[in-house]
């Protein structure tokens, strides 16, 4: 039976644990701790990363046509393996210790359900997803706990009306420029141009008294809209400049397109580790670096102290390579994943240079939890075309200090290439149990991997939320 | 709601409070404007497209005029979305439904940014071309240059460009007030001007209809 935190932590209520809200438990003063979702939109296969067929193993002549299989590597001190490609290989050498992949069973097929569900566990905290829980866990009291830089069923958010509305996420278009939504005039003006602080803080004053003067003010008074602008410009907006966001968060060159100096603004120090770690941020016009892009801001907010949770997105409307690979699968799934696990080494490299702004003598790294959500998995056979379509078996990638890492929850059957599930006390691989005349699992094989709740359910628990009825993976907690 | 003024004179000689900010001045109750607050208070926030052509009106600006950020971009392509604006690449098709914590510092910086434009306009201009100095000369320092005349009309001319009414005595007190701030002691006319303006222009009234 899957323990979990929730009954030792109701046993805290009231004393200096946790404080209750209904049946949603909250953390208050254990250490915060940070989720960067890395969304990877279309269907990350899992059978073309960390649990792959060997192609030399594959059976002669199979009836249903070869499984997808590769030359498969296992990296020296790694128990993952990979296919042999330069950049997963790499990865696995360096980040192995810290990885866990955990067999999934989706529960649906249609792209932004599927990507609904894998962020809020198809309900299971309230309709909370993800972010929302650990911003609501850990950064309600901040200025912006909660970022989204995703799309489609990646930017939903979640339904729970008790949510605190600052903990909903803050949709972000562009990494290169958010920046400058964070302060109401530093870089308006020329530097030579620019008011003194003292007189734009006079007439902000000044508004303040035209509101509580004007018809306008008094005949609205009960508008819930115009009352949340006002409470935003002296909470969060104040919050906001009094953190220097706009330089904190600024990682984008000065340039002849892009003249900070010119307006008395300044890229952001850490900026300089970013060219060994995430180099392709400065050219954020590419795919590449557009997730590049986005994963810079992500840490820059996180090393600010003023967020908790951040989604990052592989691909956009419109790309020609995404992970939804109906064409072209071999091409498309290596380049897309080889350019997420770049952008996962970036992260854990850059976390782990940066102290925790809430925890001091700790990293980041210590406290973060990267995870891969992604829509579902991709058929076992290639099409005559060379692609496939989507399918509900697939593994999910976690990676963090906090999660028992160099390890994979599930096995993949090499009859059939589907990834099995596995006991969640242990972690050890279940086998199926009933085939079909195919060798393909039937729909009521016990052991088929998890869904989407527990998956959930075991992210929070790395993190230290909990809340009832919630399904963990107690194997995947560090001893 | 920008092009009506609602006031609603009763005779139940009733105070309305607002909402107390941290740093706002106590409300002074005028008692010949005794308003009764709307029921409802419905309230539809400007978008992107609504608040550059206001501005570009109000301070007879071209569109490229009002606010470009670093000088380069539009700030309604910068903070489109944040704004009430889409993205399709993102497949946002609709508006987001609830304000992002980022529109009130966006809001500012566009009226900072229009307002600026057209008090330095002001600045370079003949008396009679002036659109919001009006008969004060943006160039003169605030403590010599311009009576309480000419100031009050250009209060007014603000108020009826932004928000397309005349303002009432207590509006028109806190602006003169602003004028007179220790912060803006050594300042020039356009520096007030710039600040008055992007203080009317960002008022609830000026970003709500």
């Amino acid at each position: 039976m899957s323990l979990t935190r929730r009954g030792l932590l109701a046993g805290l209520v009231g004393g200096a644990g946790v404080a209750a809200v209904g049946t949603r438990v909250q953390a208050t003063e254990v250490p915060r701790k940070y989720l960067i979702n890395l969304a990877c939109f279309g269907g990350a296969s899992m059978l073309d990363m960390f649990l792959p067929l060997d192609v030399r193993a594959q059976p002669d002549a199979p009836r249903e046509g070869p499984l997808l299989a590769y030359e498969v590597a296992t990296p020296k001190g790694s128990a993952l393996s990979c296919p042999d490609r330069e950049v997963p290989v790499r990865y696995l050498e360096r980040y192995a210790a810290l990885t866990a992949v955990v067999g999934l069973q989706s529960s649906t097929l249609v792209h932004q359900l599927a990507q609904e569900r894998i962020l809020n566990g198809r309900g299971a905290f309230a309709g909370r997803t993800s972010g929302e829980a650990v911003a609501a866990a850990y950064g309600a009291d901040l200025a912006l706990p909660h970022v989204n830089m995703g799309f489609f069923g990646y930017i939903t958010d979640g339904t729970d009306d008790l949510l605190p509305e600052s903990c909903r996420h803050e949709f972000v278009e562009d990494p290169a420029t958010f920046a400058l939504a964070t302060h109401g005039y530093a870089g308006v003006l020329r530097r030579e141009e620019a008011l003194p602080v003292d007189a734009i803080e006079a007439a902000r004053r000044a508004r303040d008294r035209l509101e509580g003067a004007s018809p306008f003010g008094r005949t609205f008074l009960t508008s819930l809209d115009r009352q949340t602008l006002l409470d935003r410009r002296v909470g969060a907006q104040r919050a906001m400049e009094e953190a220097d966001l706009v330089r904190q968060l600024m990682f984008r060159e000065d340039g002849p397109d892009f003249p900070l100096a010119a307006y008395g603004l300044e890229r952001t120090s850490r900026a300089s580790l970013l060219r060994d770690h995430l180099p392709a941020a400065a050219r954020p016009e590419t795919p590449r670096g557009r997730l590049q892009a986005q994963a810079a801001l992500a840490w820059l907010l996180l090393a600010s102290g003023n967020t908790v949770a951040v989604t990052l997105c592989s691909g956009v409307l419109g790309d020609l390579q995404t992970f939804d690979t109906h064409q072209l699968h071999v091409q498309n799934q290596a380049v897309k994943w080889d350019e997420v696990l770049e952008v996962v080494g970036g992260l854990v490299e850059l976390l782990g240079a940066t102290e925790s702004p809430h925890t001091p003598g700790t990293s980041l790294l210590d406290h973060t939890l990267i995870a891969l959500p992604t829509d579902f998995g991709r058929d076992k056979r290639l099409s005559d075309e060379g692609g496939t379509s989507h399918h509900l078996n697939n593994a999910m990638m976690l990676v963090s200090p906090r999660l028992s890492g160099n390890r994979a929850l599930g096995r993949t059957d090499p009859r059939n290439g589907w990834i099995s599930g596995f006991n969640p006390d242990t972690g050890e691989p279940t086998p199926f149990m009933r085939l079909d005349a195919d060798g393909v699992p039937l729909d009521d094989d016990p052991n088929l991997p998890p869904g989407e709740e527990r998956l959930f359910g075991a992210m929070l628990d790395l993190l230290d939320v909990s809340y009832d009825g919630q399904q963990t993976i107690p194997a995947l907690r560090n001893a | 709601m920008r092009m009506l003024a609602l006031w609603l004179v009763l005779g139940c000689g009733g105070t309305v409070q607002a909402p107390p900010t941290p740093d706002a001045a106590p409300l002074e109750p005028d008692a010949a404007l005794a308003i009764t607050p709307s029921v409802r208070g419905d309230l539809r926030a400007k978008t992107w497209r609504q608040l550059s052509a206001d501005l570009e009106v109000a301070l007879d600006l071209a569109p490229d005029e009002v606010c470009r950020e670093l000088g380069v971009t539009p700030c309604t392509e910068v903070h489109q979305v944040r704004l009430g604006g889409v993205d399709w690449t993102r497949s946002l098709y609709s508006p987001l439904e609830r304000h992002s914590l980022t529109r009130a510092a966006v809001l500012d910086r566009m009226a900072l940014a229009g307002c600026a434009r057209r008090a330095a306009l002001d600045a370079e201009a003949a008396p009679d071309a002036r659109v919001i100095a009006g008969a004060l000369d943006p160039r003169a320092p605030i403590a010599t240059g311009g009576g309480e005349d000419a100031t009050a009309d250009a209060i007014h001319t603000l108020y009826r460009r932004l928000l397309a009414r005349d303002p009432v005595d207590a509006e028109v007190a806190v602006l003169l007030d602003l004028r007179a701030d220790p912060a803006l002691v050594g300042s020039t006319n356009e520096a007030w001007l710039t600040l008055a303006c992007m203080a009317v222009a960002t008022t609830t009234e000026g970003v709500f209809y």
